[in-house]
């Protein structure tokens, strides 16, 4: 372990890669600090951009990007209380007051500093838990993988957000679409009605039409909405002694945020809420809790920059994308012709572990860039909406087409954004369909695998020890939302009361 | 309901070209959306049943079949759920409908544009087009706007990145 991260380290330093490194660091920060775009636009986004790239720069760039729009997200909810993606939702409770109370330059500190901090403890654990999860799986075979897929499309229809049984929808919905195409063990066509689907929905396009595209027509609705103008740049400190009164819960809050980034759908958003909620009943001022008490503001940034390196773990050692953003990873790693899981660590460690290096290597630069760059993200805030909605809009369209350099691919792109929008609109969230998207394949081939293996008999996914275990934990996942509806109906007892 | 009101009247207004905001009975909405997803549903299902069958018991119709069904069961609970709540009178506003559509409009169509114009020429009309919609009013901004996208694709793409557009 040690060897492949010094050599990452080395590689590291390539001219390509700082390049990248740097680029994926200052783009993060424009598309996290402007409202509306998230990490995962960004990454999608800029996907078509890193195919002429060096694999290992265009990687390095995206978890860069990951990385960066996950904090800056932070900036506009503690200015203008208007997070840059939902993750960062929780940091506006406390840190809004906090600039309300002209302490702006104080919430923005602690809250790049205990982001870092944050971020280098998951890093930590990021190195450590993925190479064991990939050792491990490596023994893992298709019914294994089965169960993965179906405990990683369970828990997105549990915790993703809206209600689950419009996750469900979603989640169904992707299954669906992924079908068309190739049939992945006879090769057989299903619903090519027109040959451009003979390798089926282009999954790229497909995302850049849900994530970024679906925002375009929501900046639209609200284009017309003025930008909160702030008068004044906030005075930063970049003393790390800021943070000392909350070093413990730094620490808490990363352990947490790493350990539900790992979860699949459960992301940023879940780790800073549980971070806070956790915070608040620890701490002696937890009466204080969104007034404007800087403990919030560390225990949400801090959880939600350490789920990023949660989110990588699975991905990396198992294929299984942590978040939205991760299955964004997804796409531009298989771009670049890598396959993430077990099989990664053992053919091209050199991934893997430049991944972990440059987390490291991009936290002191995320760390000073945003702290002496305050000016610059205040500016970024105020960016008015109808433009970057045309921007975003001809980017989309743009990388769609360079996919493999033909109209079809934009023709999807327009079409899943309009579904996105309509769905967004009746709380039906992208993360379950993406994710669907992703994991489909891997379900039904794996399915179908292990039923040949196994003598077209189902007992053989529940007799092995791991994946009958696996999919104990999907039945009871999927169905604890109906127990909770339970618990919540009224006794005989009471109703008579 | 009362919510979707005030937020319409604190809204900025919108002009005529724009049409005024459209709010929707949110039931009504999800009625027709998963009326869609049904009607997609059923597709999914009649065309898996004229897939080839497979000597084994799992074959390539098996699991969009058995995905397509479920979509359909869930939709269904949906449907069954917003008929219910009607009453309720909870609402769904979409602020400037027409310029949302027209985006929508303009984006269906460059690609079809694109295959008989080109790329730039087709980029040019189009941004500007998309810009105005987006509310960017001042022509200045919108034609530096549209040309520094047709550069961006220019340098970027084509030059950069080595992708010829058409």
């Amino acid at each position: 372990m040690l060897e492949n991260l010094i050599n990452a380290f080395q590689l590291m330093f390539g001219y390509e890669v700082m390049f990248g490194l740097l680029a994926g660091v200052v783009i993060g920060y424009f598309v996290g600090a402007l409202p509306g775009l998230t990490s995962s636009i960004g990454m999608a986004l800029l996907i078509p951009f890193t195919f002429g790239m060096d694999p290992l720069a265009a990687i390095v760039m995206l978890v860069a990007i990951y990385m960066a729009a996950d904090y800056a997200a932070g900036i506009p909810a503690i200015l203008v209380n208007a997070p840059g993606q939902p993750a960062a939702a929780v940091t506006a409770f406390d840190g809004y007051p906090m600039r309300v109370r002209g302490e702006a330059g104080k919430a923005l500190s602690l809250s790049i500093m205990s982001s870092g901090v944050g971020a280098l403890i998951s890093v930590a654990l990021l190195i450590v838990s993925a190479q064991a999860m990939a050792t491990v799986a490596l023994a893992f075979g298709p019914a294994e993988y089965f169960a993965l897929a179906v405990v990683g499309l369970s828990l997105v229809s549990v915790l993703s957000s809206g209600p689950a049984l419009k996750a469900l929808i979603g989640l169904m919905f992707g299954l669906t679409v992924v079908t068309v195409g190739i049939d992945p063990i006879r090769g057989v066509d299903r619903f090519v009605f027109t040959v451009d689907l003979i390798d089926g929905i282009p999954f790229l396009p497909a995302l850049i039409g849900l994530f970024a595209l679906s925002e375009v027509f929501y900046m639209i609705e609200t284009a017309r909405d003025r930008t909160a103008r702030i008068k004044e740049t906030p005075a930063m400190s970049a003393s790390f002694s800021l943070l000392a009164p909350y070093k413990a819960t730094i620490a808490r809050s990363a352990v947490l945020g790493y350990a539900i980034g790992v979860i699949p759908g459960a992301g940023g958003s879940v780790a800073s809420l549980v971070s806070y909620g956790i915070a608040k009943r620890a701490s002696k001022t937890g009466n204080t809790f969104g007034e404007g008490n800087p403990e919030g503001v560390v225990a949400s940034e801090a959880a939600n920059n350490a789920a990023v390196s949660g989110a990588l773990a699975p991905l990396l050692a198992l294929g299984i994308p942590g978040s939205a953003s991760a299955a964004v990873l997804i796409g531009g790693l298989m771009i670049q012709g890598l396959q993430p899981g077990p099989m990664l660590f053992a053919r091209n460690p050199e991934v893997p572990y430049s991944i972990f290096a440059s987390l490291l290597l991009g936290l002191p630069v995320m760390v000073l860039i945003g702290l002496f760059g305050v000016r610059l993200w205040v500016r970024i805030t105020m960016i008015p909406r109808s433009i970057v909605a045309t921007i975003v809009a001809s980017i989309c369209l743009l990388g769609a087409f360079t996919f493999a350099n033909d109209s079809f691919e934009m023709i999807v792109t327009a079409v899943f954004g309009v579904i996105g929008y309509l769905f967004r609109k009746i709380d039906i969230h992208p993360a379950p369909v993406v994710l669907a998207l992703v994991l489909g394949d891997m379900m039904e081939s794996n399915l179908r695998r292990g039923l040949i293996m196994g003598g077209e008999s189902v007992m053989f996914f529940v007799t092995k020890p791991i994946s009958a275990v696996l999919l104990l934990c999907a039945v009871l996942v999927l169905i604890s939302p109906l127990l909770r509806w339970r618990r919540r109906l009224p006794t005989p007892e009471t109703t008579d009361a | 309901m009362d919510q979707d009101r005030q937020a319409g009247a604190a809204a900025p207004q919108t002009g005529a070209a724009e049409g005024r905001p459209l709010t929707l009975s949110t039931s009504v909405l999800e009625i027709v959306i998963g009326l869609a997803l049904l009607a997609m549903a059923a597709w999914f299902i009649w065309q898996s049943t004229l897939l080839p069958t497979d000597r084994n018991a799992v074959g390539p119709a098996t699991f969009p079949l058995a995905a397509a069904i479920l979509l359909a069961v869930l939709v269904l609970v949906l449907l069954g759920s917003a008929a219910r709540r009607v009453a309720q009178g909870a609402t769904t506003t979409f602020r400037r409908p027409l310029a949302v559509l027209g985006a929508m409009a303009l984006v269906l169509a460059f690609p079809i544009l694109m295959d008989v114009f080109g790329y730039y020429a087709t980029a040019a009309v189009w941004l500007l087009a998309f810009g105005w919609l987006a509310h960017v009013k001042r022509p200045l901004l919108l034609g530096a706007t549209m040309v520094g996208m047709l550069l961006f694709a220019r340098i970027v793409f084509e030059m950069l990145l080595g992708t010829p557009l058409p």
